[in-house]
């Protein structure tokens, strides 16, 4: 069953993006003690939201921004054709070439991701798999997973050790969990240093960024870049249902960095345009775009994991923000 | 004089530095001790249960979790590379035999340990890293200390000798002996009783004759696959000297009222009650009241191959041994804080799972389970957690699968104890539940040899379930 969404045929058994509840904060206590935890997919615990009026007022807000966004750029031209002509020709250009090259780089990106073989078949199986108390299933799969997964980044010394790890008298639920613990885990910490990287550009970015449309060229370039680097870190990418999902995330992106601009100028010229005020407001925008790619990150983790989180390691902002906050490489 | 003051200054700010540092360190030494927990588990079970066995791949993985965290991918501890390292000591004149045991398992031929004899301690400190943030701010790493104590599975039915007063003992060890199987095995015994008179005057021999002929009828019980024999220390008498401790055996009582100072009866009654005082009691004292986690290994299997007799006693062993731990928290003493000390954690595992093919794995948790539970409910209700688990912590079988007019045939395969060849052996199917006598399941259980050409120096025993039973005993002391 289909349903029109902003345009976009969305698949009414996919969890809308604003519905996926990320893992709450950890609680000072530690991690929640759950050391056999089975693995549940995301989607199967948030069930889909209703047609309500929020909707309606977020549609309309998004049309609204990006209604406003192109006067915005439009007028920052015209102004520069104003100020002078050969000003206004050549910000004229950047502005054509900044928007070209970004959508030819995103171009890129999303090819380099088509190369990688998808994650739905090899998923499915694992799922039924980390549920049965059969013996016959695991290691196949593993194979599969093996031979999808392809060789780079180390994945097939950790594919073998989980082999070495698993014996005969495991089950095919306690392999795929040694699987999971094995080969994802060490994956995992990889994709939330490059979700670091990205959220930390996109942030600086945002920053120093005068325009609004720059803003969301920047944060989809990176995200882009970043769902890219994810899916090679897996060596697998999403599927159609998840790119769907990551595209929806990524669109509301780009409008909330335009939004947050836009409220950011008024905000600046409400309090009278002073350095303080313009620092605040652009590191404000800056921390509301890390969070945004963040956000966008950890789903992508998720649409390219073979197997889904378990609820012990069931990912966060608040892990993600540890790594942010690092600033290193 | 400028001179000066920076050399006063220097020697003030290097001390300064070094107490600071040693302050540092202190504090950091400080964390470290006060977070470090100690825990005893008692590793217990019948005899031949293989508690040496689990005790010694227990210890060396343990030891070798910080560098080959594989071995124990379900235990969380070990998975997550917490563990940092961990040494073992097991020295004094009770040490854990160890190295003998290692030497037994990594030797070419390699061969299972000899049995337990007496009792013994090890101590394994397990260096660890701690994972939550509240823990990490005291001291980022940190140890546990775990004693294991480990004796022969026959002196655990002793400790049911505790509450049983003489008269009690012996109607009841009577009246099991007038019954199959026991009736055969004890004719010469009940023969020499029926012939004794209780009124006359103790005289040493036969005292030491009776004795002797109810030794007798336990070790030809223990040879036919029964498990509740009491006492045990009359088949393992491990470091006891005194001989005439052990001369006594049960006897029918009267009646009539108690029996006059000097005759037979009050002599066999007095040798029970100094039994009771002076080997049980320091044993329960010693050991047994300061566990709080135990581990019962139970070799359900054999007793399933040796037939529905071997199979009862196994059963009344387990409920009267269960019964004792519901027994001892219920008692005054270990209801009191910080005094009294009650296991908090009981875990009941089947042993030797590796002797059956995998697909009976499930079939076999929920024998245990069924057999153990009724008995345990009283246990649970007390608020002690109690876990079930198969295992077998020195993995000597593979599993392999035949085809065979378009069904999957299931066999374990390794080397029969006596043998050198691998063999493909069909133990038979396991049943769920405890069988009927009349319904017995056909099921071969035969013994394998260890694996060969083990080298401990860079390896761990593949195991089945030993990191389940690790993380269930001790996986939630980790800080």
């Amino acid at each position: 069953m289909k349903r029109q969404l902003g345009g976009h045929p969305v698949d009414e058994t996919l969890t809308p993006v604003e519905d996926l509840e990320l893992a709450p904060p950890a609680p000072s206590g530690g991690p929640p003690e759950q050391p056999q935890a089975a693995l549940v997919p995301l989607a199967d615990r948030a069930p889909p939201r209703r047609w309500s009026p929020a909707r309606w007022f977020w549609l309309s807000l998004a049309s609204f921004v990006g209604g406003a966004l192109v006067v915005e750029a439009v007028d920052f031209v015209a102004g520069m054709f104003v100020r002078d002509r050969v000003l206004g020709t050549i910000f004229s250009v950047l502005l054509g070439m900044t928007l070209a090259s970004a959508i030819c780089w995103a171009l890129v990106e999303t090819r380099r991701i088509r190369r990688l073989r998808a994650v739905e078949p090899l998923r499915e199986e694992g799922l039924r798999l980390s549920r049965s108390e059969d013996y016959e299933g695991a290691l196949p799969w593993i194979d599969r997973a093996a031979a999808a997964l392809g060789d780079d980044g180390g994945r097939k010394a950790l594919i073998e050790k989980a082999r070495d790890r698993i014996l005969d008298t495991h089950t095919d639920a306690s392999a795929m969990l040694i699987f999971h613990d094995t080969v994802l885990v060490p994956l995992d910490e990889r994709a939330y240093a490059a979700i670091a990287r990205a959220a930390r550009g996109a942030a600086l970015g945002v920053s120093v960024s005068p325009l609004a449309l720059l803003d969301a060229a920047l944060i989809l370039w990176r995200s882009i870049r970043m769902v890219r680097e994810i899916a090679e870190i897996y060596g697998l990418r999403p599927g159609l249902a998840g790119s769907m999902v990551l595209m929806r995330h990524l669109l509301m992106s780009g409008l909330y960095a335009v939004g947050v601009d836009v409220l950011g100028n008024v905000w600046i010229e409400h309090l009278g345009g002073r350095i303080t005020s313009f620092v605040s407001t652009r590191l404000a925008e800056g921390v509301v775009a890390a969070v945004r790619v963040g956000r966008l990150g950890l789903l992508a983790m998720e649409a390219c994991r073979p197997l889904p989180f378990t609820d012990r390691d069931r990912p966060g902002l608040m892990r993600l923000r540890e790594q942010i906050v690092k600033w290193e490489e | 004089m400028k001179r000066a003051d920076s050399g006063i200054g220097d020697t003030l700010l290097r001390s300064g530095r070094r107490i600071g540092g040693k302050a540092a360190a202190l504090i950091s030494a400080g964390g470290e001790k006060a977070l470090a927990t100690t825990v005893t588990i008692a590793v217990t079970g019948l005899a031949r249960a293989g508690k040496t066995v689990f005790t010694t791949a227990l210890a060396h993985n343990l030891s070798r979790a910080a560098e080959l965290p594989d071995l124990l991918p379900f235990f969380s501890a070990a998975k997550e590379r917490q563990i940092l390292g961990a040494a073992l000591s097991n020295r004094g004149p009770e040490a854990f035999p160890f190295d003998a045991a290692m030497k037994a398992l990594t030797g070419n031929p390699a061969d299972w340990p000899r049995p337990t004899t007496d009792v013994s301690d090890l101590s394994i400190a397990v260096d660890y890293a701690t994972r939550s943030k509240r823990w990490r701010m005291i001291a980022p790493k940190t140890f546990l200390t775990l004693n294991i104590v480990d004796y022969p599975g026959e002196w655990l039915l002793d400790l049911l000798l505790l509450n049983t007063s003489f008269t009690d003992w012996s109607r009841e060890t009577l009246q099991l002996c007038r019954q199959p199987p026991r009736a055969t095995l004890a004719q010469d015994w009940l023969t020499a009783l029926e012939a004794a008179d209780g009124n006359r005057p103790a005289a040493e021999e036969d005292l030491e004759r009776l004795a002797g002929l109810y030794t007798a009828f336990l070790r030809r019980c223990s040879e036919a696959g029964l498990s509740f024999l009491q006492p045990g220390r009359f088949l393992v008498p491990g470091s006891l000297a005194d001989r005439t401790m052990l001369e006594f055996c049960p006897f029918p009582v009267s009646d009539a009222g108690k029996p006059w100072r000097g005759s037979l009866a009050a002599a066999l009654e007095a040798r029970y009650e100094r039994y009771r005082r002076e080997v049980v009691r320091p044993f329960y004292r010693r050991y047994f009241s300061r566990f709080t986690r135990q581990v019962v290994l139970v070799d359900l299997l054999t007793a399933l191959d040796r037939g529905s007799e071997g199979w009862s006693d196994l059963q009344l062993a387990l409920t009267r041994i269960v019964d004792n731990f519901h027994t001892e928290r219920k008692r005054v003493i270990n209801r009191l804080p910080l005094i009294g000390t009650r296991t908090d954690k009981l875990l009941f595992a089947c042993t030797k799972a590796d002797h059956i093919t995998r697909n009976n794995h499930s079939n076999l948790r929920a024998l245990l389970r069924s057999t153990v539970e009724p008995s345990a409910v009283m246990v649970m209700e007390g608020g002690a957690t109690v876990g079930y688990e198969i295992v077998s912590a020195v993995k000597s079988t593979k599993n392999v699968q035949k085809r065979q007019d378009g069904r999957t045939l299931h066999y374990i395969r390794g080397v029969p104890l006596g043998s050198t060849v691998a063999q493909d052996w069909d133990p038979g199917d396991i049943p769920d539940e405890p069988p009927r006598a009349e319904n017995w399941p056909e099921i071969r259980i035969t013994g394998f040899r260890p694996p060969q050409s083990f080298d401990a120096s860079v390896a761990g025993f593949r195991s089945i379930n030993l990191d389940r039973a690790l993380e269930f005993l001790i996986g939630d002391l980790f800080k």
